[in-house]
């Protein structure tokens, strides 16, 4: 991708950037609706690019990762918003559209696992940058409460709505800077990996649903909570077995 | 000051404050700024002598952590409080800084096991199951239907809390809410179920294709291993510490 393909882009490279500054806002500083998850994230990507399911089966797959990660605290929070909606939008670009491993043919899931690798490191690294921000949001309200000896209520808000500020231009910086290296050197990457990796990369989108269950088991792990897991997968396979029974008569 | 059924016009930007509760978190004192911001247009319209001001916003900079979505129940209670306190000086100050940091933390502990251990995973669970088959509406749907919902709860919720003042207590005491928890939580181990069941049938029907046990054996082992590693990784580590073992894999 050369600049002047990327400038025909820019409407929805604009759209995207914007989203990514609303839903990194939605994550966990403002108003937490949840359709910053990722698989709400994804989909409202693609459609920006006309490719929702490039964005379903991006979207729901890093879901699935990060279905067992608490949003408590200290804890690892990730930074998934902004490389998913990039990855999403730099796919969508190259003209890749990859469908969903699980019930669709999986044709693409080296190109799907590729993609998810990229948004993984993203979201990796992007929680060493939120931590940063937590800290520069500590030297605020230190400066906030030092304004307030002089009886100055609006330095109150002034460091509440720079902060806010601050975690907006991150979601939008992120997502931009990721769709640039996607674009430009992440997906052209691909063609030159061996056979092997890319053979690789397509198993990793299958590995998502075992790290959901495995950190799900943790959450529910209880014997009370081992029975109600077991009745839903008992059941379900129960469902698609009478499902394939009455296919084949 | 006062609006209908004695409770102040100054709730509703209060309110939209009040979602920005967690917007300049930080690791020493995480949601204080945020409170504080929050009881500004209160404080503001109050009358307040500015000695009072000061006070009233050193007292509310202190360390805060609750809750996010069930901050607006103690937020109300907390300009009741400091109403009634600057009003006849009824609520003192002691009184005030104890009701904020145990309903706050007590808050935070239910809150944290609805939301966060119960319904959010649930929630994501039923959006990731209804979009399975490729369906982009319904986890727009099941989260725009959230959304809402969440929104106007916690509107309510400021209400309640200002009309209950100290009694918020008692709110805390109801069954209801293990039963929420449990209901939750519960849900949650279901859908883990079916999600499990699920990715059997499709992980088994491509046993034909080509690499198509490499994906079976794949899908197993990465279960093994994110059981065994768990509770130190988050879920995009695992999927880091993974990529070995599907190049391991890819030999096969």
């Amino acid at each position: 991708m050369n600049p002047v393909e990327i400038a025909v882009w820019w409407p929805q490279i604009a759209a995207t950037t914007l989203l990514g500054a609303l839903l990194v806002l939605d994550d966990t500083a403002y108003a937490q609706t949840w359709l910053s998850q990722p698989v709400c994230g994804g989909v409202l990507a693609g459609l920006i690019w006309g490719h929702p399911g490039a964005g379903l089966a991006l979207g729901l797959t890093v879901q699935l990762l990060s279905l067992g990660n608490l949003p408590v605290g200290q804890a690892f929070v990730g930074e998934r918003v902004g490389p998913l909606l990039g990855a999403v939008g730099a796919a969508a670009a190259s003209g890749w559209n990859p469908g969903l491993p699980f019930g669709g043919p999986g044709a693409e899931a080296g190109r799907l696992g590729w993609l998810l690798l990229a948004v993984a490191l993203g979201s990796v690294l992007g929680d060493q940058l939120v931590r940063r921000e937590r800290v520069w949001h500590t030297r605020l309200v230190a400066g906030a409460m030092r304004g307030l000896r002089e009886g100055r209520l609006e330095v109150l808000e002034r460091a509440h709505n720079a902060s806010l500020a601050g975690v907006a231009v991150r979601g939008a910086l992120t997502t931009l800077t990721v769709w640039l290296l996607v674009a430009l050197l992440w997906i052209p990457a691909y063609s030159q990996l061996p056979e092997r990796v890319v053979a690789a990369l397509a198993l990793l989108p299958w590995f998502a649903p075992a790290v959901a269950i495995g950190s799900l088991v943790e959450l529910y792990g209880s014997r009370a909570g081992a029975r109600w897991i077991a009745g839903g997968a008992a059941g379900t396979l129960a469902v698609a077995w009478t499902l394939a029974q009455l296919g084949a008569s | 000051m006062s609006a209908r059924g004695g409770r102040p016009d100054d709730l509703h930007g209060i309110y939209r404050r009040s979602l920005g509760l967690q917007g300049s978190w930080n690791p020493e004192r995480m949601q204080n700024l945020g409170l504080a911001v929050a009881l500004l247009p209160w404080l503001r319209r109050s009358g307040a002598a500015p000695v009072e001001l000061r006070r009233f916003c050193r007292r509310h900079l202190e360390f805060f952590n609750t809750n996010p979505y069930c901050a607006n129940l103690l937020l109300g209670g907390l300009v009741r409080l400091e109403a009634d306190n600057l009003r006849d000086g009824a609520t003192p100050v002691r009184t005030l800084t104890m009701f904020k940091d145990s309903l706050g933390r007590a808050l935070a502990s239910l809150g944290d096991q609805f939301l966060w251990l119960g319904l959010q995973p649930a929630l994501m669970l039923l959006a990731v199951l209804s979009a399975w088959p490729g369906l982009i509406w319904p986890p727009l749907l099941v989260v725009g239907l959230f959304a809402v919902t969440q929104l106007l709860l916690r509107r309510h919720a400021l209400l309640v809390g200002y009309d209950l003042g100290l009694d918020i207590v008692d709110l805390l005491g109801s069954p209801l809410w293990h039963r929420a928890i449990w209901t939750a939580k519960r849900a949650g181990a279901l859908l883990t179920g079916v999600l499990a069941g699920m990715t059997a049938v499709s992980s088994w029907s491509r046993l034909a294709d080509p690499g198509g046990a490499t994906t079976v054996l794949g899908t197993a082992l990465a279960l093994g291993a994110a059981l065994v590693l768990r509770r130190r990784w988050p879920g995009e580590g695992l999927l880091l510490a993974l990529v070995p073992l599907a190049l391991l894999l890819s030999y096969l």
